[in-house]
């Protein structure tokens, strides 16, 4: 079985029409996580038993055509800050490492009735603090094109390197675009309340969204279709309780208006820049429209994003003692036992965050820095709208080239502006669909495209029609 | 007005972490550093806008208010210690 040429639909046909077992293919998986998960180390907990028990599970659905399985048999990465039901959900750090929750997320769960098959638990920064994984207690993730290089997220890497054939990711500031820029695939953000967070552990509630890594459009399409629509259990999904529309299905891209801020695409180095140029003349081709748009307060998004983001740090972060899921021992002095454990289990991205964000919020530092950054979170979210009055998307680059694969995050400034592209889109709540878009050298490039609220289906047809299915690394890669 | 040392001690105490010296330094460089690097956003007119509170959708929609299934007696039985119709846990206040 070749995974390096298969998508998840792909797969989902061949095993409903029984030219393929779940089985076979959850194998094909965890045989391709033994050999390279110890060099990527993409999957935090690779799940070979339940994932072959899981398997043989839609094998009796699929003989006995139980239910329609829209993704039946298909591999799926989780990333490790969603919750899944006895089975580790350590948000990449030391103070969740023993944390077996009781049930799984939403998103989790309706993946799994559709039919998938987790085979592991996905890298990310602890706690996802961060766009990188260099800030996860179990080390990097390298990147399947160059393991000397960053993969930005952890499933991006295992769906890239035939782990699994599609990702439950997460994103805050721009770890599911960076990931899939990064890997050569496509990464689907959905509209800021189109899919529960209910069981998703996050640090920064006014961003996070859960999304999918895909090897091509139509099956990042195919896994928002299960996991989108209303959850009790999360008050944002209220806004889906009534469905939903049709995504902005179209058939064909003549005549779509896609806008082009010429200065944002000055940002970027000369090679990315050129590369992603190229790119656009092929949805020239395509039959797009350009026309050039400005996005007034684009730069200063990212720090609106990171004051914001480092005060709900703070906040979020104050729940967890470390203690039960983390590190054990006791002591008589409650607080200073706290204080320790905190310490130890915290990494260096958690502390800093938490003291940052603390300080960002107390005496004049609040109007200073935390009113002004929610100002301009106001200002980024209207300057998208102006734009998206004029044109039916946004196109954005996704991220520089991948940098080095390191661990630790001293660097904290460049880490932080890794999501300079990513972290406007997250402000605005809008869907986003990171595209491949070439190579810039060995490595690749994506783009973003950026929608209207609910058209997730217009970007789909747009990207399948143009960028194609994504550029895997050979399967004989140097890893 | 505390100066930005005694504002760091202050929040280390807050978010109850045992940080070392060298932690704290290291911080407090960092801090000036992040503080420079802010300065952009220091630049934006902001005058008139209101502050964002939430940045999902706008929308409330209400739901009826009536009960749910749920399922009383499995919460119950989840417990550690349930006694006489209360949960027992453990005393923190001596």
């Amino acid at each position: 079985m070749d995974l390096s040429k298969m998508t998840a639909c792909m797969a989902a046909e061949a095993v409903r029409s029984k030219e393929l077992t779940a089985r076979r293919l959850a194998e094909a998986c965890i045989d391709r996580c033994k050999a390279v998960n110890g060099t990527l180390n993409s999957l935090i907990t690779v799940l070979e038993e339940s994932a072959l028990k899981q398997a043989d599970a839609v094998v009796q659905k699929v003989r006995g055509e139980e239910g329609a399985l829209p993704l039946a048999g298909v591999p799926l990465a989780v990333k490790d800050d969603f919750c899944l039901r006895d089975n580790p959900t350590t948000c990449g750090s030391a103070g969740l490492k023993d944390f077996r929750p009781p049930c799984s997320a939403a998103a989790v769960d309706r993946l799994m009735e559709a039919g998938t098959v987790v085979t592991g638990k996905a890298n990310l920064d602890e706690f996802g603090l961060g766009s990188s994984t260099a800030g996860s207690f179990f080390g990097p993730t390298a990147n399947p094109w160059d393991p000397s290089k960053t993969a930005g997220d952890g499933g991006a890497a295992a769906v890239a390197a035939g782990q699994c054939l599609l990702a439950l990711s997460s994103d805050s500031g721009g770890s599911l675009g960076i990931g899939a820029s990064y890997c050569g695939l496509f990464g689907l953000l959905p509209t800021a309340g189109l899919v529960s967070r209910c069981g998703l552990i996050t640090c920064a509630p006014s961003f996070a969204r859960a999304g999918v890594i895909a090897r091509s459009a139509g099956d990042a399409l195919a896994a928002l279709k299960v996991i989108a629509g209303f959850d009790p259990r999360d008050s944002s999904t209220a806004a889906t309780r009534e469905g939903f529309k049709n995504f902005g299905l179209m058939d064909a891209p003549e005549g779509i208006k896609c806008g082009w801020p010429e200065t944002v695409f000055g940002m970027l180095d000369q090679e990315t820049g050129s590369a992603l140029e190229a790119a656009r003349q092929e949805y020239t081709a395509a039959g797009v429209e350009f026309i050039d748009i400005s996005l007034p307060h684009f730069k200063e998004a990212l720090q609106a994003y990171y004051v914001i983001a480092a005060a709900e740090a703070f906040s979020n972060l104050a729940r967890f003692d470390g203690i039960r899921f983390g590190i054990s021992g006791q002591e008589d002095d409650l607080e200073g036992w706290y204080s320790k454990i905190r310490a130890a289990s915290f990494g260096v991205e958690g502390k800093r965050r938490s003291v940052f964000g603390s300080l960002l919020l107390t005496g004049e530092n609040f109007d200073r820095y935390y009113s002004r950054a929610r100002k301009v979170w106001a200002l980024v979210k209207q300057d998208f709208g102006d734009a998206l009055e004029r044109c039916d998307l946004v196109m954005l680059p996704a991220a520089d080239v991948p940098g080095e694969l390191t661990s630790g995050v001293s660097d904290f400034i460049n880490r932080y502006s890794e999501d300079r592209f990513c972290a406007p889109g997250s402000l605005a709540g809008l869907p986003v669909l990171t595209v491949p878009a070439g190579r810039c050298g060995s490595l690749p490039v994506g783009l973003q495209l950026v929608g209207r609220p609910f058209s997730e289906g217009m970007l789909v047809n747009l990207a399948a029609g143009v960028a194609g299915d994504a550029d895997l690394p050979s399967p004989e890669a140097r890893y | 007005m505390k100066d930005l040392r005694d504002m760091l001690e202050d929040a280390v105490k807050a978010v109850k972490i045992d940080l070392t010296t060298n932690e704290k330094e290291k911080l407090m460089e960092e801090l000036g550093a992040f503080e420079r690097w802010l300065e952009p956003l220091l630049s934006v007119d902001t005058a008139g806008i209101e502050p964002l509170r939430f940045g999902h959708r706008e929308v409330n929609i209400m739901r009826e208010d009536k009960p749910g299934g749920g399922d009383p007696e499995r919460l119950r039985r989840s417990a550690d210690n349930f006694f006489d119709g209360f949960y027992r846990v453990p005393s923190i206040i001596e």
